[in-house]
């Protein structure tokens, strides 16, 4: 199947430029592994990622806006190769994409998502709709289809039709939705997010709800941790709101009470 | 599992589908709607993974009446759209089951049956997925041509109701659409769970 590669495209120089340069701007080719059983190596690496969308993700839709919180933590295996990831991407100052699944695939296509999102409004002179930034997204992973790309993601933004929030994935899909969460941990985030969610949330009540999902899902899931960032997405765009460290957050919701001293009882 | 099927009326078809997006054992959103309106007086029902494989068919019928001015006919499009699961089914194939209704002015209502390795059979009545198993036995016990559209609305719900007490991961909610000679369009929704806070996203 044709391969959507315009995100891979170098743009021709302007004409009157040297020979030389026109070469140079060809489009760059790599060469295949020498390596004895090439196919193998493929599926290998979908292994490899496939039970690693390790992380939680949450976004949801109220009467204010989005509000979008992610965890910060990468592992490979057993092993937490980082507490410090930036899961949530920051496409335009409109629009948000949250990371779940390959964190190259993730960054790469979020910010060739932005790229596609800015040639739009230089092409059309408005902004792009978070329908129509969510349809380039799915139709490119869609053409990559079966071939390891490893991206859970949600994109979150606020248009001329309000606020936004759509659900894409590596396998094709793409939903609209108010709610939404995605990785290992999003069970126990959609536990959480789902008893406490209403329409009529403030921003600080939303963002709380946020918090508190993303913090459950660290405590029960091993893949997720680290750092749970808050960002919220108006009428005038994103802005981050909070980036708490989990094991605080525990200590914060549930203090450790000094237990009553046993005294003995007043002899008789 | 994704739960479709459908039956020939009289001067009618209806499909009912169920309306979860499901990711393993994680429930996306339960108000999908897997019925796509091809155009004025098709439906086409889809298992799957449908959404790229039903507005590719969608973009080419509606160019067919762009170019030649008039649409096409239920049995062309379901042909075309066998043609087109066919054609990628050694190389690339889509994982779609459909079911396609659609009422043509001379040739009354017709419903086909186009599984994902390219069959295609005209048939009265027809059910994919786990819901099929309770489903079919049903609409055979049941069906008889020339139904009403209230005696097939109400073998619909029979159905629902038995894929709902008996099926294990049954889906909550279903959509029903119906072609008649006035078009295509949505009839009833049958939900168990209704999604929290503001209306249909």
């Amino acid at each position: 199947m044709k391969l959507d590669t315009s995100g891979l495209e170098s743009f021709a120089p302007h004409q009157g430029v040297d020979a030389e340069f026109k070469e140079l701007s060809l489009v760059a080719s790599f060469e295949f592994p020498n390596v004895t059983n090439f196919d193998d190596f493929q599926k290998k690496a979908v292994q490899m990622v496939k039970p690693a969308k390790g992380t939680t993700t949450l976004a949801f839709i109220f009467k204010d806006g989005v509000m979008v919180a992610a965890d910060s933590r990468a592992s490979m295996g057993a092993y937490i190769s980082s507490q410090s990831v930036k899961k949530i991407i920051e496409i335009n100052p409109y629009m948000l994409g949250t990371m779940a699944g390959g964190a190259a695939d993730c960054q790469f296509w979020h910010r060739n998502l932005g790229i596609k999102c800015r040639l739009h409004e230089l092409a059309n002179k408005r902004r792009i709709s978070v329908t129509g930034a969510s349809k380039l997204l799915a139709n490119i992973l869609y053409s990559y289809r079966g071939m390891g790309l490893s991206v859970g993601t949600m994109i979150a933004g606020w248009d001329e039709a309000g606020p936004g929030l759509y659900y894409v994935d590596s396998e094709g899909g793409r939903l609209k939705g108010t709610r939404f969460s995605v990785g290992s941990g999003s069970p126990y985030a959609y536990g959480v997010l789902d008893s406490g969610y209403r329409w009529d949330l403030s921003i600080e009540e939303a963002a709380e709800l946020a918090r508190r999902a993303i913090y459950h899902a660290t405590f029960r899931d091993g893949a997720s941790g680290g750092v749970a960032s808050v960002y919220y997405v108006g009428r005038d765009g994103w802005r981050k709101l909070s980036g708490d460290d989990v094991g605080d957050l525990h200590y914060k919701y549930y203090p450790v009470v000094q237990e009553e001293e046993m005294t003995e009882a007043a002899a008789a | 599992m994704e739960c479709v099927f459908g039956l020939v009326g009289d001067g009618f078809a209806v499909i009912a589908a169920d309306t979860s997006a499901v990711n393993s054992i994680l429930v996306h959103k339960s108000n999908e709607d897997k019925i796509m309106i091809l155009d004025s007086h098709k439906l086409m029902g889809a298992s799957g993974d449908m959404v790229q494989f039903t507005e590719y068919i969608q973009k080419n019928v509606h160019l067919y009446q762009f170019r030649n001015g008039i649409p096409l006919t239920t049995a062309a499009a379901a042909n075309f759209t066998r043609g087109e699961l066919a054609t990628a089914l050694r190389k690339n194939p889509y994982f779609v089951n459909i079911l396609l209704a659609g009422y043509d002015k001379e040739t009354g209502p017709s419903l086909y049956y186009i599984d994902y390795i390219a069959t295609l059979h005209k048939i009265q009545k027809g059910a994919f997925g786990y819901g099929s198993y309770f489903c079919l036995s049903m609409m055979d016990r049941h069906y008889h041509s020339g139904m009403s559209v209230e005696e097939a609305v109400d073998l619909i719900d029979k159905c629902i109701m038995e894929i709902w007490s008996r099926l294990v991961v049954a889906p909550p909610n279903f959509v029903i659409k119906i072609v008649d000679k006035d078009g295509a369009r949505e009839y009833a929704w049958r939900e168990t769970i209704k999604d929290a806070g503001v209306a249909a996203a």
